[in-house]
């Protein structure tokens, strides 16, 4: 009897030390764990399409194989999501926060409420550039952006609120090369704001092309007054109906002006970004680095993403760290200059 | 013909009769089984569980896609309303208005019969709305075109002082509430210029004052109005649900045959539904009320309802469901979604590679497609509903199950729907807020229909509002439509002084003041009514003056709707503290009879069991945030069953583990809610 109480107790310490104290690698680390992914934003967006789509494919590319279940931390514009990231989420390499990078640009122009330092984040990397593009319609006469700077009228561009590619771009261009938009804001989105540019509540609209590219196709091949036209974009793109219009860095006039536009797009070129929490350990970031790259060439994932018309630029953790750095580093004159997109604390 | 053809090829595909129809068929009964739970289920969401299916639907083609989704979303609207009836507790946000008639038709011992007329109700409505969904295909584009940003602010008005002033009881207090549900809308970033309102960042700190950034959660909202006071109202009977026992009257069939015997107000009810479902981003949270009025309204004898008639069970019941085919009008052909629900829908889209618009409703492109969800719908409630007669009757017998043992997993349901709603802890302290703020609603005569319906369209109300000024400045008001649907406005607050006044001249003996008295006063003292309406007074004051001082400084225009909307409410709430206060001094002045208070000698151990069923209230919500969820279930369910309840030991242990496991299965094992330990872990560090 005692033996066999012995025998037991040395074999469940010995499990102990072994659970304990057995040198776990990176590599074995994943094995049967699972991983969050954390999307500040709602379920069924471009966001959280993305998100799960690599989440499907990630994990076959980590060692050990890990599960990983996707979860819709929404609020704030996915504030809420990269606040916890950064105070709450465990840096157990577990946890994978998927938020706006516009926020990097918030924090940049001194928000308060961004309660994290982005360049302390560890970055996997992002799934998509984005390239902001200012369209209008056909019923308002207007073609060009030559038009529509000599036009002696008023232009509505609807916007769904503050700190939104439609809400930040016409106003930068009224500030940079003297456009009169007047920025119509509340919608709830870009399926409503192009619902109202059709009964003519607003004339246009300023908003990536990645997705404009495809939501708004019925609209871009109308005829007639129900035709969208495109007349300004953030950079070259092959697609007929943006391959030559004036790009945006080229319009824009005077040293300051053009430094702070490229400020505010520097969080373009990662659009959707994957953060773990800060003091993650170093091993274990690199193999989810890896991970994530080897999921953008996966050809499971490229099928699932052409069945989406998802678009995809890897943009590798190396660059996102740079880019964030580069947001980060704003000049006090750009600073200034963009001081008016930012929220206004409470006193 | 073209049509004719694409819903004939439509039907085929989605019957087990070709192998793509049986694909099709087999993934929607997995979808339907699937929504059948998460419908009776309050701590699962339609929203959640559809997000967790998202990612099956990559390999499958677009018909068993949207079966396998729809199936699940087409039927949680039916069997949200057995969980409303059944318990008080709504199954799903949609569901909420069925408990306001058909719970108390439970407690009469007519489950049965509230569970049957639900049903077929809900059938009727799921199949009316599917036709108006294959009706307005060809026609949705220029209708939904016609409607801009004013007339959508008017519409959405219309709909608060509809249900505000028909659906019941004292029109005043059910104009403030429709306000309230503004004002609480209100709360967080304002959405056009991102200033927080009402967070109290100098109260809260930082941390909760961001969490209320987000707004108030309407699910929290509904769960805490109405399942807290029938929870407190079950621990204080101390009795089972059904405090009746009725015959063959009380049983299934007796519910079909009243949807037949109401035929016209469960097809306008269903038309109602099916109209609402189709305004952009409005769906079965408004729906169900304005039909819940529209039923209150449309019979000769008001004041059974609210009290078990079988009409406010139908209205609701129909429209619920008939609002789910308008719903996707304005998905399919704009990509404009109405709920949560049908913006996951929408992602699915996204996933096929399916773009919504004119291509969804062509012929030659995705016409059959569309066709199919019409099927889906239709075939998906077919289903369920047979299923669920199965056994309605045993279902039925729940509410004859002693309530000590129900109220457990009841208080663990409302704090897991509260907590699933955004994944946050915050949610369960709303669900604690609006809980008590519901029972004293429902002390004093307080209709709580209008406050949600409010807080669903505030923020539509409110963007539409600022939509309209920017776009137009103030010449939205000369709008024809604005100007008939204002029209409309005047005519139902009209029409309902009109009733009040006309029902005096009868000279009934006892003019219904306001709701339905609630069957336990038990804050009798007189002078608790005024107080409470003073409350309100003191709100609004409060919150004219911050948006005064505070907010306007800021942003000059995220001041301007809680201004516009705060004066008139100031004086709604003024007018009710007059009312209450005359009611008061009638009655001590002895013009009024004193209404039947509960002065037995009971009263003692009525205010004992209500405080007791507070504390367990709370506890539960203690031992969560102490313990975590998983760990807190079995807990706090056993020491309620052995302290509370008196059960014997082994009936207390095996429930409580029952309810542990099932907990740990289903909502961690199985579907991985993000469930954070509890916080004495943290203390003592014993993980990690």
């Amino acid at each position: 009897m005692k033996r066999k109480i012995l025998w037991v107790t040395s074999v469940l310490s010995g499990l102990f030390v072994f659970a304990f104290l057995s040198p776990v690698g990176a590599a074995d680390f994943y094995k049967d764990k699972t991983i969050r992914f954390v999307v500040g934003l709602a379920a069924g967006g471009g966001y959280d399409l993305s998100a799960r789509t690599i989440g499907r494919h990630m994990g076959k590319h980590i060692p050990g194989n890990p599960t990983i279940v996707v979860e819709n931390m929404t609020g704030a514009g996915s504030l809420i999501a990269a606040n916890y990231t950064y105070n709450s989420a465990k840096p157990d390499g577990l946890f994978v926060g998927i938020w706006n990078s516009s926020l990097v640009l918030r924090q940049a122009l001194g928000d308060k409420a961004m309660r994290f330092d982005a360049r302390k984040f560890g970055w996997l990397g992002a799934p998509t550039k984005g390239t902001p593009h200012c369209s209008i319609m056909a019923h308002t006469g207007l073609k060009s952006l030559k038009d529509i700077l000599v036009a002696d009228r008023e232009i509505k561009m609807g916007s769904t609120g503050p700190g939104s590619t439609y809400d930040d771009t016409p106003r930068i261009l009224n500030q940079t090369i003297g456009t009169k938009f007047k920025v119509v804001s509340g919608y709830e989105g870009t399926s409503t704001i192009l619902v109202a540019m059709r009964r003519k509540e607003v004339d246009g609209g300023c908003w990536g092309w990645e997705s404009a590219r495809t939501t708004a196709r019925p609209m871009l091949n109308a005829k007639g007054e129900e035709k969208l036209i495109p007349f300004l974009i953030h950079s070259r793109e092959p697609d007929p109906e943006v391959k030559d219009l004036p790009l945006i860095p080229e319009v824009i006039k005077g040293e300051d002006n053009l430094s702070a536009y490229r400020t505010w797009a520097g969080t373009y070129e990662f659009q959707r970004p994957f953060s773990v929490p800060p003091g993650t350990p170093k091993e274990r970031l690199q193999l989810l680095r890896k991970a994530f790259a080897d999921t953008m060439k996966d050809p499971g994932f490229i099928a699932d993403t052409e069945k989406s018309k998802l678009e995809t630029t890897y943009v590798s953790g190396e660059e996102v760290d740079k880019y964030v750095n580069q947001v980060l580093s704003i000049t006090p004159k750009a600073k200034e200059l963009l001081d008016f997109l930012a929220t206004k604390p409470k006193k | 013909m073209e049509y004719i053809e694409a819903l004939y090829n439509a039907l085929i595909n989605i019957l087990p009769f070709t192998s793509q129809g049986q694909q099709a068929f087999f993934f929607m009964l997995v979808g339907v089984f699937i929504g059948f739970w998460v419908g009776i289920l309050p701590g699962l969401g339609g929203a959640a569980t559809l997000a967790l299916m998202l990612p099956f639907i990559y390999k499958m083609d677009p018909t068993t896609a949207f079966a396998f989704l729809l199936g699940a979303n087409a039927v949680t609207a039916t069997t949200g309303d057995i969980t409303s009836i059944l318990f008080g507790v709504p199954g799903e946000g949609t569901t909420a208005s069925t408990i306001v008639d058909g719970h108390p038709m439970a407690k009469k011992g007519e489950a049965g019969r509230a569970l049957g007329a639900a049903l077929m109700s809900s059938l009727v409505g799921a199949i009316f709305g599917a036709f108006v969904l294959a009706a307005a295909i060809p026609i949705a584009a220029p209708l939904v075109l016609s409607i801009g940003s004013p007339e959508f602010f008017m519409l959405a008005i219309l709909g608060i002082t509809f249900v505000g002033s028909l659906s019941g009881g004292n029109i005043v207090k059910g104009l403030m509430a429709g306000g309230l549900g503004l004002m609480i809308s209100i709360i967080g970033l304002d959405p056009i210029r991102g200033v927080p309102r009402f967070t109290f960042e100098g109260i809260l700190g930082q941390g909760p004052s961001i969490f209320l950034w987000d707004g108030i959660d309407l699910v929290a909202v509904t769960i805490g109005l109405f399942a807290i006071p029938e929870i407190i109202d079950l621990a204080v009977k101390g009795t089972s649900i059904a405090r009746e026992q009725v015959g063959k009257l009380g049983g299934v069939m007796e519910g079909v045959k009243d949807t037949f015997r109401h035929w016209w107000l469960v097809l306008k009810c269903s038309a109602l539904g099916a109209y609402v479902g189709l305004l952009p981003g409005v769906g079965g949270g408004t729906a169900q009320w304005v039909a819940y009025a529209y039923a209150v309204q449309s019979s000769p004898d008001k004041e059974r309802f609210g009290k078990g008639a079988v009409e406010g069970v139908l209205g609701p019941g129909a429209a619920n469901n008939s609002t789910r085919g308008g719903d996707l009008i304005t998905t399919v052909a704009f990509g404009i979604p109405s709920s949560v629900s049908t913006a996951i829908l929408f992602g699915a889209f996204l996933i096929q590679g399916i773009v919504p618009g004119p291509d969804m409703l062509n012929p030659a492109k995705h016409l059959t497609l569309t066709f199919s969800f019409v099927w889906i719908i239709i075939v998906a409630n077919i289903i369920t509903v047979a299923a669920c007669f199965l056994f309605l009757n045993p279902l039925a017998k729940i509410t004859k199950i002693r309530g000590s043992l129900l109220i457990p997993f009841l208080l663990v349901l409302i704090y897991l729907g509260g907590f699933t709603a955004k994944n946050s802890f915050g949610d369960m302290i709303m669900v604690l807020i609006f809980g008590a703020l519901g029972w004293l609603m429902v002390q004093f005569d307080w209709q709580r229909p209008p406050l949600l319906v409010g807080l669903v369209l505030g923020t539509i109300t409110e963007r539409n509002f600022w939509i309209s000024t920017q776009a137009y400045g103030a010449a939205w008001l000369t709008h024809p439509g604005v100007l008939i649907i204002g029209l409309f406005i005047v005519g139902a607050i009209v029409y309902s002084i009109s009733q009040i006044l006309r029902e005096k001249r009868k000279s009934r003996p006892a003019v219904p003041e306001a709701a339905p008295e609630p069957e336990i006063v038990m804050l009798s003292s007189p002078i608790h009514r005024p107080i409470f309406a003073l409350f309100f007074v003191a709100l609004f004051i409060y919150v004219l003056r911050e948006t005064f001082y505070e907010i306007q400084p800021m942003e000059e225009r995220a001041a301007l709707f809680p201004m516009v909307l705060g004066i008139p409410c100031l004086a709604l709430a003024l007018l009710a503290f007059g009312q209450e206060f005359f009611y008061i001094l009638r009655r001590t002045t002895g013009r009024t009879d004193p209404p039947a208070i509960s002065s037995s000698p009971e009263l003692g151990a009525i205010r004992r069991r209500a405080v007791s069923i507070v504390a367990w209230t709370l506890g539960f919500f203690l031992a969560i945030w102490l313990l975590g969820f998983v760990i807190a279930v079995p807990v706090a369910s056993f020491l309620y069953f052995r302290f509370a309840g008196g059960e014997k030991w082994p009936i207390s242990i095996l429930l409580s583990l029952a309810a542990g496991v099932f907990f740990y299965g289903l909502f961690d094992y199985f579907l991985h809610l993000p469930f954070p330990e509890g916080v004495v872990f943290d203390w003592f560090n014993l993980f990690d």
